[in-house]
């Protein structure tokens, strides 16, 4: 079941979520202290781009079976992995500001993890139905 | 309780949504525990060793790392359960 290009349509109001989480995100950080408001901005910036790239691998991966989505969330975490690491090196954080990097990437994390697992569920209730009618 | 001709009682569809909903929480909240946890862990051994943010750092990922590897077991477990209701008949609802 390749993604034909009726259900590219929908694809956008995905990405758009994810996008707008990290637009929230960015937003909510003007709600935090100066001394850490760097570190959040980093942070969020980092797990929605790890997010996109996680979106995108689960995206590929779904269309080759269950083996493929696999794949792709084990990419998408490799992602993450990556760019927590990066950023908070990155952005040199260090004590209650590391602790506010982890807090804001952990937090954007979820929210687009969710969204993931909301579109994978959306997806496979879709075939399922297709399959049986 | 309207369970019968007159249509779906909107209680017990909010039931039901939970019900097959819950899983998929309880999935997401081991992931999530997990990260805050190592996290926390990381954060102290940080305070204690002034080490900041290399022990924060490998707990972030080693929470990470964790988190997901229950969370893939208990969607795989999932799965598994939903095939074996699928084969053994039940009752009807969101088979695969």
């Amino acid at each position: 079941m390749a993604p034909s290009s009726d259900s590219a349509k929908p694809l956008w109001g995905w990405l758009l979520a994810e996008l707008g989480v990290g637009a929230a995100a960015l937003f909510a950080t003007g709600l935090l202290s100066t001394e850490v408001q760097h570190v959040a901005r980093i942070a969020s910036a980092c797990a929605v781009l790890a997010g996109l790239v996680s979106f995108a691998a689960v995206f590929a991966g779904f269309a080759r079976g269950t083996n493929g989505l696999f794949a792709g969330i084990g990419a998408g975490f490799f992602a993450r992995m990556l760019l927590l690491a990066a950023g908070l090196v990155g952005s040199h954080a260090r004590g209650e500001a590391a602790l506010a990097y982890a807090f804001t990437f952990f937090a954007v994390f979820l929210v687009t993890q969710s969204i993931e697992i909301a579109f994978v569920l959306s997806r496979a209730r879709r075939s399922h139905s297709a399959d049986a009618s | 309780m309207t369970d019968g001709a007159q249509g779906k009682d909107p209680r017990t569809s909010i039931a039901s949504a939970y019900q097959k909903a819950g899983p998929y929480l309880s999935a997401s909240w081991q992931l999530t525990g997990s990260v805050g946890l190592w996290t926390a862990v990381g954060y102290f051994l940080d305070r204690k060793l002034h080490t900041s943010p290399w022990c924060l750092l490998a707990g972030s990922l080693l929470g990470l790392s964790l988190g997901f590897y229950l969370f893939i077991r208990a969607v795989l477990a999932l799965g598994s359960k939903e095939k074996a209701d699928a084969s053994g008949g039940g009752d009807g609802s969101l088979k695969r």
